[in-house]
């Protein structure tokens, strides 16, 4: 077996950390030995953070929380100055029409370039 | 190295109909977002729990602070909840949001004030095995937040969520080879840690 078949068969979960070391050390050569550590490194942390949890009842508690309240934003839409007074009123001002259409942005005017001093 | 080989099964994040529904419409930007895409987020981060926390705990000390982070990244992703362009990269983007959050409270913090001494001095001596434990655990986690984010994604998949390369292809969008790729990477620059040099020393 090569040693990328090796490797591949590790990372999948195919082969244990152990049977992989055991088949890479068969093999000579630089790759090999690479894989080799590379497995042992995988291996190493795997048992390292096997234990590693979070807080018991923290995922309920997250859970919880996200469902407990609307957090989820309400789209803004912007208005001009004049079609916002109606609607701040709170009645119906009659000829009025609550468009969905966003306002269109101000155009600024372009500032004038300054002349160059003349040098007398 | 004894270590059992997990044999989950894990398939690609679920996105509800409705959900997907509301993420394809074209003027999403202008719908509030459906009670069910609330669930779903609940849902996912639920699920993948472990992976958020673990970002988490990389930068703080303090585990109920990491919960803390936790929730506040799951209340700044429910906020702009309509810029996630595809739902199906929604892990990848709670955690990016997750990082974020830590990164701008430490960041905040800074400038505030520290620990009361009691606190610091309790956390100074370690009491026992297990929090020298815990510590290495969160050096190690540092170490996995220090790696470029397209790594440290990788790595996290593989050691929180015990996923194969195939699953981690599959969570994250991206092609067998270049998980692959990622991965050797990562596990190169993690050999050189600190804390697995520490860990290898003491199991000689």
């Amino acid at each position: 077996m090569k040693v990328d078949d090796l490797i591949r068969d590790y990372f999948d979960n195919a082969l244990s950390a152990q049977d992989a070391a055991q088949a890479l050390a068969a093999i000579s050569g630089g790759s090999a030995r690479r894989a080799r550590q590379m497995v042992e490194t995988d291996a190493q942390l795997r048992q390292l953070l096997e234990d590693f949890e979070p807080p018991e009842g923290a995922e309920e508690r997250l859970g919880k929380f996200v469902r407990s309240r609307n957090l989820v934003k309400a789209p803004e839409v912007k208005r001009s100055r004049l079609r916002r007074l109606p609607v701040s009123l709170g009645f119906e001002v009659v000829g009025f029409q609550k468009s969905e259409k966003p306002a269109k942005p101000r155009r600024r005017r372009k500032p004038k370039a300054k002349r160059p001093k003349k040098r007398k | 190295m004894g270590i059992p080989v997990p044999t989950t099964s894990r398939k690609p994040l679920e996105v509800p109909e409705q959900v997907r529904a509301w993420f394809e419409h074209p003027l999403r930007a202008r719908q509030p977002a459906p009670l069910s895409a609330r669930d779903w987020i609940a849902q996912t981060l639920q699920r993948h729990f472990r992976l958020f926390y673990g970002i988490a705990h990389g930068y703080f000390r303090d585990p109920s602070q990491a919960e803390d982070m936790v929730q506040n990244a799951a209340v700044k992703a429910l906020q702009n909840l309509q810029s996630l362009k595809d739902p199906g990269a929604a892990v990848e983007w709670l955690a990016r949001i997750t990082r974020n959050a830590c990164i701008d409270t430490l960041r905040e913090s800074r400038h505030a004030a520290t620990d009361p001494p009691e606190v610091l001095e309790q956390l100074a001596v370690p009491a026992s095995v297990e929090i020298y434990r815990q510590e290495r655990q969160r050096f190690l986690l540092r170490e996995i937040n220090a790696l470029p984010e397209n790594l440290a994604m990788v790595v996290r998949l593989r050691f929180f969520e015990d996923c194969d390369v195939s699953e981690i292809a599959d969570l994250l969008g991206l092609r067998r080879n270049t998980v692959e790729v990622r991965l050797h990477r990562a596990l190169k620059k993690l050999a050189k840690c600190k804390s697995l040099k520490l860990f290898q020393r003491q199991s000689r």
